[in-house]
């Protein structure tokens, strides 16, 4: 586990901030892409769960992973966007190709039908799922993130898988 | 027999669909230069002494037209279409919202500002995208004195507010923002610096901007406490505030509010909030949905109005104090 402790001047900090964005903001925002489903928002909740992190940079211990610590920033604020006025103006139709690099291969139809599965699942089930399938985080590490019982995070990854399998045809999730 | 679907599967499916989502060089920067250019906040940070009050007033005006009786107006309250409904008026319109109410009362409001008191901020629809934002902050209405924006909201007899400064409290700001709607393609011109948090900009074309909600911000400074109050009024469809397992719930009494809660939210900067849902139109509701686990008052509908008392690390109760001006 790789720990920032006790920055001891600015330059530090800085140098500690610049190495976290460096290694977890491509996941974070992919992990708010799918999260929020709008890139505009996620881009707004990355950059903000940096702040928060950059201000809490004396105060992280190291209890948690660093990713486990940004991802619960991360998941807080997208529960916040959540709830705001903007995120209920938003129109929550649900395509997947908005956030495919037009230059890159396109992805497969399979593809497309997970990550759509994936984004239509209730917020609960959604953010477990992808915590530990795309993020591949533990059940205590989820827990942790979440700050939920062990028991709640297996019972919603349970329920997730069972969506997804009724929602995909011939395919589930591998437990 | 189901295909399973492995982890390392699961992960490169999404990363193809998400291809185009990059990482961005100058995040790091920003949020950098984000501190560096706040002063106050690094103070106040620094010797966590600084109160922060801050207060979200959305006046939720939709102006979208949602059938014929209603028009569609632009920034100076003009109209500019009487076109028929868009899916989202729709929307509205099944979710039950008075669309006459909602009008009226944007109306009223327009008229009572001139057009240069207010911030703009802009939700943009594109042709090819879905929907992006961006809050576009011009023209924003300032209050240096707590009676003037009393008086200013004075004619809005369902938005709660502290009847006066509590005590402690000197320094006062306000704003007053409209949110608006924006049919064409936005032009992205950078980001901008708002507080600690930048936003993607966008020009847009003032005629073209339907108004659909309203907003008041105010905020208090006060040196020992760290605490941020949010209060809004959306008109907006009705919206399921849903507590998390970890969240707690319990009735309280606060002047002037109706059907008070204090939620906890653990390990959110603002753990403790004071939610009050009030009836801004008629029929509509918030269901706050209660984990059984949780102990709190039973699930029950509470009207539209929301009010937020956000507390950051103080005694919650002095939250109740805060907001009934004790």
């Amino acid at each position: 586990m790789s720990i920032v402790m006790g920055p001891d001047t600015a330059t530090d900090r800085d140098q500690k901030l610049i190495s976290l964005v460096d290694r977890y903001q491509e996941p974070l925002l992919r992990m708010c892409c799918l999260y929020l489903r709008d890139r505009s928002l996620a881009e707004d909740a990355v950059q903000e769960t940096f702040i928060k992190a950059y201000r809490a940079l004396d105060s992280f211990r190291g209890e948690s992973s660093e990713k486990t610590w940004l991802m619960r920033i991360a998941m807080h604020i997208c529960c916040d966007i959540n709830r705001t006025g903007w995120f209920r103006f938003m129109n929550r139709e649900i395509t997947p190709e908005m956030f495919v690099d037009q230059a890159a291969p396109p992805p497969e139809e399979r593809d497309e039908e997970l990550a759509t599965a994936v984004m239509k699942l209730p917020r609960r089930l959604r953010e477990v799922i992808l915590l530990y399938y795309y993020q591949g985080m533990n059940v205590n590490e989820i827990a942790d993130a979440l700050n939920l019982s062990h028991s709640s995070v297996s019972g919603r990854l349970k329920r997730g898988r069972e969506k997804l399998k009724n929602m995909l045809e011939g395919r589930e999730l591998d437990e | 027999m189901s295909e399973k679907i492995r982890p390392d599967e699961f992960r490169e499916s999404m990363d193809r669909c998400l291809s185009g989502v990059k990482a961005d060089p100058f995040l790091a920067g920003r949020v950098i230069a984000s501190k560096e250019g706040e002063p106050r906040m690094k103070r106040k940070l620094s010797v966590s002494l600084v109160f922060v009050l801050v207060a979200l007033l959305a006046l939720g005006t939709v102006a979208y037209s949602a059938t014929r009786l209603f028009k569609n107006v632009n920034m100076n309250g003009e109209v500019i279409s009487t076109e028929p409904p868009t899916d989202m008026a729709d929307s509205f319109q099944e979710a039950g919202i008075n669309m006459k109410e909602v009008n009226d009362l944007m109306q009223k409001l327009i008229q009572e500002e001139p057009n240069d008191d207010v911030i703009i901020s802009v939700w943009c629809t594109s042709p090819t995208d879905n929907a992006t934002t961006s809050s576009t902050r011009n023209r924003m209405k300032t209050f240096n004195d707590y009676g003037d924006f009393l008086e200013f909201v004075a004619g809005v007899d369902y938005l709660t507010l502290p009847a006066q400064l509590p005590e402690g409290y000197t320094s006062f700001t306000a704003k007053v923002y409209m949110e608006c709607l924006w049919g064409n393609t936005p032009e992205l011109i950078d980001r901008g610096e708002d507080g600690p948090v930048q936003f993607v900009r966008y020009t847009f074309d003032d005629s073209a901007a339907v108004i659909t909600s309203y907003e008041m911000t105010f905020s208090y400074d006060n040196p020992e406490k760290d605490i941020m109050i949010a209060e809004r009024l959306i008109g907006h469809p009705s919206e399921v505030y849903v507590l998390r397992d970890c969240d707690s719930a319990e009735p309280v009494t606060v002047n002037g509010m109706e059907k008070a809660l204090r939620i906890t939210i653990p390990g959110y900067i603002y753990p403790t909030q004071i939610v009050m849902l009030k009836s801004l139109h008629t029929n509509q509701y918030i269901h706050v949905n209660r984990p059984p686990e949780v102990s709190s008052p039973d699930d029950g509908l509470y009207k539209k109005e929301e009010v937020f008392v956000c507390s950051k690390g103080s005694d919650p109760k002095e939250l109740l104090k805060l907001f009934n001006a004790e």
